[in-house]
């Protein structure tokens, strides 16, 4: 298993398998008896410019918008290998003006229930080599750091060099989701 | 006998059928982004009879999984962690006063010629694509009239395959009646934060209420829960009770009051509700000559706003205002306006036949 990447490091995909095709992005959370935090918990992923704006709202990949519209970024209905929930990029098919998909993670906000991030025990990010199910990146723990956040920004996939880079972010919102997107162009 | 989709006779007048066919192709390469059904728990309460029933949709995530092994944490190695101010958008602010007209900042693709109005019942057509609702004669102005509706037999037939509902994304506002008695939020604007549906009146209209008749699918993310709150169930809320699943730590839906009586939806569970009639009523004993005046207020997450006029339903103790279903993951909402003499007649009109009554405004949780 590598070593966690703590925020802000990267790994070179494409560069380490030259044969990478398609890269699974899950999360894996632990909410401990939360179950209240644990049900509101969203990940979500936005296909995103060079200037890290969101294509549009129909860009915006989560539960409830299970593709991007050519595809290329498709929500798993079944999250394996430990996630809780997962995203399956299809390097290949992601359009040539999306230049970074971000991977984020949100508190939803219900109606009567307030919670935060902070009360996570655990949050990382990984990337996994779809077609072969192996590890290629692993975050470090994410939650250590966070507080009254209730949006995170988790890491991207972006291009560099004429191939694919994982790099961990970790940043936080206390704006929720609604923060989140209009830092990338999207009012939600 | 085998059934060739190909051969079939052609079914114009269930036009969603075609759209959502056409939005959900995928390649066989990607795994398919629609929710397959998976089978119910036994139902608390059966759930009133539709031709047209939404899938359940499977588990997005596994809330069983353990967490993966523990590490020790560690600082983070650069300081990445700013705070952003509190976002402005608060869905439980209280609304704007009660309705103006649609204003110019209408966010709706254009709408397509809407079908002649049905005259069948509503009790199994919970779902239809091109049905408006039967519009009230003095229904609000629509702030964007549908183009006259194709003439001759073939185009008609044509027309009214292709015709859609009226869409709602992020931004925006519309009054809802008339012209455009239907329309769908779109995925995101149904899947983020919640929907709140205010019942905005003035002083002048009394102590009325608003009780939200909903029906729930299980909860599919812990089919074999043996929480009552994660099976199917029907009922009602109301501000005094206010939780649907009834008793729920982590309600679908939650009655209550602010400036006033509110109902609003949880849309992280959005595919557990199946649907929800929202019923204006006044307080038993009142005199029952008022017309109703004010207007259901529905709002998104990012700020759209839907606004509901109660004047088309006239004078009547209670009535059906607004309905919303939800199709796929979508909410669509439809004005009712459909006077009634009381919660329990009113919530039968629509076919809500598994819920019990104590008496006729009061049911039994």
């Amino acid at each position: 298993m590598p070593a966690p990447l703590p925020r802000g490091a990267n790994a070179a995909l494409t560069r380490e398998i030259p044969g990478l095709k398609r890269v699974t992005l899950g999360v894996q959370w632990d909410a401990g008896n939360d179950d209240v935090l644990h049900g509101s918990l969203v990940m979500t992923t936005l296909l995103c410019d060079a200037d890290s704006r969101a294509l549009s709202p129909e860009h915006l990949v989560f539960f409830n918008q299970l593709s991007s519209p050519e595809e290329s970024v498709v929500q798993a209905e079944q999250a394996l290998g430990g996630d809780q929930e997962q995203v399956i990029v299809d390097l290949a098919a992601v359009p040539e003006e999306v230049d970074r998909v971000l991977v984020a993670f949100y508190v939803n906000d219900s109606p009567g229930q307030h919670r935060t991030l902070g009360r996570l025990r655990s949050l990382r990010v990984r990337a996994v080599d779809a077609d072969s199910d192996s590890e290629l990146v692993r975050s470090e723990d994410l939650a250590a750091a966070l507080d009254r956040e209730d949006a995170l920004t988790l890491g991207e996939l972006y291009r560099h060099a004429g191939g694919w880079k994982f790099k961990v972010l970790g940043l936080g919102y206390t704006g929720g989701i609604t923060a989140l997107a209009r830092d990338h162009g999207l009012t939600l | 006998m085998p059934l060739d989709p190909a051969s079939a006779r052609p079914r114009p007048d269930l036009g969603f059928l075609a759209a959502r066919s056409a939005r959900r192709a995928a390649p066989a390469s990607a795994p398919e982004p629609v929710p397959e059904p998976v089978p119910e728990p036994a139902p608390v309460e059966p759930p009133a009879a539709s031709p047209v029933e939404p899938l359940e949709p499977p588990a997005p995530v596994n809330p069983l999984e353990p967490p993966a092994t523990a590490t020790p944490l560690e600082p983070p190695a650069t300081a990445v962690n700013p705070l952003e101010p509190p976002a402005p958008a608060n869905p439980l602010e209280p609304p704007a006063p009660p309705p103006a007209p649609a204003g110019p900042t209408i966010s709706l693709t254009p709408p397509s010629p809407p079908t002649p109005p049905s005259t069948g019942g509503s009790l199994l057509d919970l779902f239809p694509d091109d049905e408006p609702a039967s519009p009230p004669a003095a229904a609000a102005p629509a702030p964007t009239p549908p183009a006259p509706a194709a003439a001759g037999g073939a185009s008609s037939t044509r027309a009214a395959a292709r015709w859609q509902r009226p869409r709602l994304d992020l931004e925006g506002r519309i009054t809802l009646g008339g012209a455009v008695p239907a329309l769908t939020l779109s995925r995101v604007a149904s899947g983020i934060g919640a929907i709140t549906i205010d019942l905005a009146v003035g002083q002048t209209q009394g102590p009325v209420g608003l009780a939200g008749v909903y029906e729930l699918w299980g909860d599919a993310s812990a089919p074999d829960s043996p929480d009552p709150a994660a099976r199917p169930s029907s009922s009602v809320v109301t501000r005094d009770a206010r939780e649907a699943p009834t008793r729920s730590r982590r309600p679908v839906l939650l009655a209550g009051r602010d400036r006033f009586d509110r109902v609003a939806i949880d849309l992280r569970q959005v595919r557990r509700l199946r649907r929800l009639l929202l019923v204006v009523r006044r307080p038993i004993g009142v005199p029952m000559t008022m017309p109703w005046a004010g207007a259901l207020v529905v709002t998104t997450h990012a700020g759209a706003r839907v606004d509901v006029p109660l004047e088309p339903i006239g004078a009547a103790p209670a009535a059906a205002a607004l309905a919303v279903y939800q199709v796929d993951g979508e909410l669509v909402l439809r004005a009712e306006a459909r006077p009634a003499g009381s919660l329990r007649e009113a919530a039968q009109a629509f076919g809500f036949e598994a819920i019990t009554w104590l008496d006729d405004h009061t049911p039994l949780q």
